[in-house]
């Protein structure tokens, strides 16, 4: 099977979610994944056209180097988020 | 951060986590389960703030199985002129959401409630939203690729009764 799946549960194991029970085995995957959702393992794709990142990085004075991906020359850019946006987003996650 | 120039004017950012792969927790489905709280619309939900803001126009949120053993969780919010200003702002709030979900309140009756409604939309038409039918027939064939041995074993009758159900649902 192409899914790790029991064999009567083959048609129905794509669209039923089973309740969380006793074992809490349901609810440890929910909250393995929810401490991964963090700054540190996350990625942002931002996407607008070029005059709109000049309207928000150049009001900054922030200078952008853009690089041509090879296949359509798409200009893009990658960078590391900055120290100061990583620790307001690390504060922001312990307010709760 | 990656930034991409498009040609059509839009303002979109796209937040996206590593996921573990999802067919094998295919019992509790913890990425549609996430999935479904980060893109609900209601009251208090994280769409319904950035839309209150003027900052946003879609949200959408869901799992991808990107290749065997590796998934991602992805988060694609289409802004306004005004929030694509702010979406350095945005992100940070989004951490602030993520975490409210780790409540055991909301995640345990969010649990029970998902299940009833996909329990119901499964078994009872009037409740189900029809679905495309190629997808739901690729999908079907996709789990039945050993379907000789299922024949066999379950016999015809209950194997179109359950593709009729899945296409139904």
């Amino acid at each position: 099977m192409a899914w790790p799946v029991e064999r009567d549960a083959v048609l129905s194991s794509a669209q039923l979610v089973s309740e969380w029970d006793e074992s809490g085995e349901g609810e440890k995957e929910v909250r393995d994944i929810l401490n991964t959702l963090t700054i540190d393992e996350g990625r942002a794709v931002v996407m607008a056209r070029p005059d709109e990142f000049q309207r928000v990085f150049g009001a900054e004075g922030k200078s952008l180097d853009w690089e041509s991906e090879p296949w359509y020359g798409t200009k893009y850019l990658v960078e590391k988020f900055g120290e100061d946006f990583v620790s307001r987003v690390r504060a922001a996650s312990k307010m709760v | 951060m990656v930034a991409a120039q498009t040609v059509m004017s839009f303002h979109a950012v796209e937040v996206s986590f590593p996921l573990p792969y999802q067919p094998a927790r295919w019992k509790y489905k913890p990425g549609n389960f996430l999935a479904h709280l980060i893109g609900h619309e209601g009251p208090g939900s994280l769409h319904s703030y950035l839309k209150q803001k003027g900052w946003l126009t879609s949200l959408n949120s869901g799992p991808q199985n990107l290749a065997r053993e590796f998934a991602m969780l992805k988060v694609t919010l289409h802004l306004t002129a005004e929030g694509f200003c702010e979406s350095f702002i945005t992100l940070p709030l989004g951490e602030v959401w993520y975490n409210v979900l780790s409540q055991r309140t909301t995640v345990t009756s969010s649990s029970r409630s998902i299940s009833t409604c996909r329990s119901s939309d499964l078994q009872t038409f009037p409740l189900g939203t029809r679905r495309n039918s190629v997808s739901s027939m690729q999908r079907d064939s996709d789990s039945l690729k050993n379907g000789a041995r299922m024949i066999m074993q379950f016999g015809c009758q209950n194997i179109w009764r359950g593709l009729l159900n899945a296409m139904l649902s």
